[in-house]
């Protein structure tokens, strides 16, 4: 059987319906009450290609094996991934509902690629996820680091309340304790502004990881013709093998 | 374990960084005969304003994730640092944790250094009541 889900679609020229039904080991039989040698499919002729209805039964059939939905989403990343690895920078930009369980906020990423710079969408709430938890599964390619452009100011003020004091008898500022380098190597890397207690503002820069450099290696290796890419391993068999024919 | 009174000059005798505790040593302190000298030390703080060296410990306390404007510090926390390490070091002060006699809690000392004006070498319990 094979692994990707299949359907059979029956077009009728007279009126230009066509009706469609999955191929399953429920919905094939045999003829002959079951011990013919051929098989045949029932198509619902109510089952038209493509109403609402049959459109979501077709996508709850995409039973696609874990390994290639995966595969499918690190591929839909890829662009952003060749970016980074090309000297490009990609930022992530999101604003996120603090007090909203229903994962209210606006993600994009903001793409450099030298030639311009261009955002691409995520329009996607996160119930239930604390963004901070949410962009690493998102982008699990990547490593993230704030943008210490964007959060300068705020950055500034903070090490300012925290490691400098008012000296009032000699009128002048002191620093009792980190300087602001050393101060924002402590920060967190996915950290935000808080806008009123209710929207918190993230801005980062991203890096590839192992997972992303692996992925990037891996799909150069298979986005080429490879020698050998038809060899199996068989038991107990000895095998010749001849340019495009194996004896 | 070194019982000492915090009040009175553990020893004459600086260490090179110019503090006089040991962050590697165990200190017990009797807390009820503690409580006036820290009352004092506080409504000194109110009158004068406090020292520099209360920003090591709201950075202290910013950095580890605890609330700055209500400091709730854990035992859980703090335990592993008694007798082994300060909890912060500069050169306006040092924090170090003690215990308090028959108590099971630990507290958090903060030792000014002598840049600290009008506080040189005091040492100020930062909870009164114990960590949490």
């Amino acid at each position: 059987m094979n692994s990707l889900p299949c359907i059979v679609v029956l077009y009728n020229p007279d009126d230009g319906t066509c009706v469609w039904q999955k191929l399953t080991n429920q919905t094939i039989e045999r003829t002959r009450g079951g011990e013919g040698k051929g098989f045949f499919v029932k198509v619902p002729l109510n089952q038209v290609f493509l109403d609402a209805a049959s459109n979501e039964k077709l996508l709850a059939f995409t039973s696609l094996p874990e390994h290639i939905v995966n595969y499918n989403f690190l591929l839909s990343q890829k662009k952003f991934m060749q970016i980074i690895q090309n000297g490009g920078v990609v930022k992530l930009h999101s604003s996120e509902w603090v007090n909203k369980s229903c994962g209210r906020g606006d993600t994009e990423l903001i793409v450099d690629d030298g030639n311009g710079v261009e955002k691409y969408a995520y329009p996607y709430w996160f119930p239930h996820t604390p963004y901070t938890m949410v962009f690493p599964r998102l982008f699990p390619w990547a490593d993230f680091a704030a943008d210490e452009d964007f959060f300068e100011d705020e950055d500034k003020e903070c090490w300012q309340d925290y490691n400098c004091f008012y000296d009032k008898k000699e009128d002048k500022w002191l620093v009792v304790g980190d300087s602001f380098e050393e101060f924002r190597k402590k920060l967190n890397p996915m950290r935000s502004i808080n806008h009123s207690g209710e929207v918190a503002e993230y801005m980062m820069i991203l890096s590839l990881n192992d997972l992303g450099r692996a992925f990037l290696a891996v799909d150069e290796f298979v986005s080429k013709n490879q020698p050998y890419s038809d060899v199996r391993p068989r038991i107990g068999v000895e095998i010749i093998y001849e340019k495009d024919k194996i004896k | 374990m070194k019982k000492i009174k915090l009040s009175e000059c553990i020893d004459s005798r600086l260490s090179n960084d110019g503090y006089e505790l040991d962050p590697t040593e165990k200190y017990v302190v009797d807390i009820e005969s503690e409580i006036e000298f820290q009352a004092a030390i506080m409504m000194s703080f109110q009158v004068m304003g406090p020292p520099p060296a209360i920003k090591n410990y709201h950075a202290w306390l910013f950095e580890n994730g605890f609330n700055v404007d209500a400091p709730n510090p854990t035992n859980e926390f703090v335990a592993p640092y008694y007798g082994v390490k300060p909890l912060w070091k500069t050169a306006y002060s040092q924090g170090i944790v003690i215990k308090a006699e028959n108590d099971d809690d630990y507290f958090i000392v903060m030792e000014c250094s002598r840049e600290n004006r009008g506080y040189k070498y005091t040492k100020v319990i930062l909870t009164p009541g114990g960590c949490m």
